[in-house]
């Protein structure tokens, strides 16, 4: 993953429901996805290219007590969780 | 009797946990039709209500977009009649929603199929449902007229030859019901489709004037049951039913089985909640109407472009009012408060019951276990 860009994937809807979290839509595929407010803050970040490392800081800076082993930990495991329905490859977009 | 069901609920209130937005809505996207069936639902609708035009259904898929809709399906009348179809469709899919249509299959030519290839609007299309209710003329044309089963056979092929997702709803009435194992053969067998859809015709819309002529009488819905349970069987599972004779036989097998085994009722039964009661879906009639369900066409929630549809999905007593059925005993109900089989039952479908008596929070007496059994007269009082 390291290097990679990624970007959500414009055809995906993502409807903001509150403290239940935010449900993704890819009508592509008719896959849906939950998303938690941490997962919905990685989605927000999503929306212009980013790499796994910028993933894991923004993650890092928004929860202090997070060490940087474990916010890399949890962007990887985000995006392996969304790719590829609802977040994509962006190889040439940083 | 519970306390819940004597206490006024707030129907501006939804319930909690309800989504901010419904995520499908059946959308009745025409009053025309170049049929005239002998029980069509929507037959008392389609007269003084004029269709909307293109403009104002683009201007509810932005809007749906923005609220993350993901499925509609669009029916009338008849959908192919509108000149604009394809165009409401590419609007739809510019706003990340996917899409189904339902169609008397009549309309269905070549060039139909061929404006499927544009775009996204083969990937983004759950299915076509044509309806389908004799394996022959003679019998399909029995209540609709003539050349019907032609033109909708013909259609079927053409979509079905063309790859789309395509399937078959078959209503169970008086002219069809021996014809019931041909019906499975032709779609099956011949055509070739993976399975089909039942349901029955009730004594709603146009079946109010024909009803002797359609309805089924409780010996033929007995005999119907039988039929398609058998077939079902026969071709291993193929025949689908979410309401209708199927769908009872299924549900009265599954009391049966449970009384059996010493049980006193089933998980999430027990209330009137039969259709899960528009907790994700909502209707749009051809004039813009708002409603809970189009088979509840006088429940009226808005009308769009006048009013917020994310605000009426969430705070429209109409809505509410169904939602609320599920929290209603069954055993509050006066039809039902002595019935041993109350546990099982969910009451049937609120569209049906509002056709029959205009009221929401009754049984329906057609899935009425109790009728069923011969222990209660049929047509009992509200
Ligand atoms: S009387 Fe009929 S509708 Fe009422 S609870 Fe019993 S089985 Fe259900």
């Amino acid at each position: 993953m390291s290097g990679k860009t990624y970007r959500a994937n414009d055809v995906v809807s993502c409807v903001d429901e509150g403290e239940d979290g935010a449900m993704l839509y890819n009508p592509d595929t008719d896959e849906s996805v939950l998303l938690n407010p941490s997962g919905l803050t990685i989605w927000t970040l999503l929306t212009s290219p980013r790499t796994i490392e910028e993933i894991a800081g923004h993650l890092a800076a928004a929860n202090p007590g997070l060490t940087s082993e474990q916010a890399r930990k949890d962007a990887e495991q985000f995006i392996q969780s969304v790719v590829p329905d609802f977040v994509i490859e962006a190889p040439n977009e940083h | 009797m519970s306390t819940e069901a004597l206490t006024v609920p707030d129907l501006t209130v939804p319930p909690t946990g309800l989504s901010r937005a419904p995520r499908e809505l059946s959308l009745c996207v025409t009053g025309r039709c170049n049929l005239k069936c002998r029980y069509c639902f929507y037959a008392d609708e389609m007269t003084g209500r004029s269709d909307l035009p293109t403009e104002r259904w683009l201007a509810l898929f932005d809007e749906l977009g923005g609220l993350g809709a993901q499925r509609v399906t669009l029916s009338g009348g008849e959908a192919f009649l509108r000149e604009d179809l394809f165009e409401l469709i590419d609007g739809i899919i510019a706003n990340r929603m996917r899409y189904a249509i339902l169609t008397n299959g009549t309309l269905v030519s070549q060039d139909t199929v061929e404006a499927f290839d544009e775009g996204k609007r083969r990937l983004r299309l759950n299915y076509v449902q044509v309806s389908i209710d004799g394996s022959r003329a003679e019998v399909h044309d029995q209540s609709r007229p003539p050349k019907s089963f032609d033109r909708a056979l013909s259609g079927l092929r053409m979509l079905k030859q063309a790859g789309l997702p395509v399937t078959v709803r078959v209503t169970v009435n008086r002219t069809n019901l021996d014809d019931l194992p041909n019906i499975a053969r032709l779609l099956i067998e011949d055509v070739g489709l993976d399975g089909f859809g039942t349901n029955e015709v009730e004594q709603m819309g146009s079946a109010r004037c024909y009803g002797e002529s359609v309805v089924l009488t409780p010996a033929e819905r007995l005999r119907a049951m039988d039929i398609l349970t058998e077939l079902n069987e026969q071709y291993e599972g193929r025949i689908n039913a979410q309401a209708g004779p199927l769908a009872m036989a299924r549900h009265f097998a599954k009391i049966e089985e449970s009384l059996a085994q010493g049980k006193n009722g089933l998980p999430g039964r027990g209330m009137l909640n039969s259709c899960g009661g528009c907790l994700t879906k909502m209707a749009v009639l051809h004039d813009g109407t708002m409603v809970p369900c189009d088979l509840l066409p006088t429940l009226t929630m808005g009308v769009i472009g006048l009013h917020s549809l994310a605000e009426a999905w969430r705070s429209s007593p109409a809505i509410n009012a169904v939602r609320y059925r599920r929290k209603i005993p069954l055993t509050s109900l006066p039809t039902c408060h002595d019935c041993t089989y109350a546990g099982f039952c969910s009451g049937g479908c609120p569209g049906s019951v509002m056709a029959k008596y205009e009221l929401l929070n009754a049984r329906d007496p057609l899935v009425c276990y109790r009728i069923f059994k011969g222990e209660e007269p049929g047509d009992a009082a509200v």
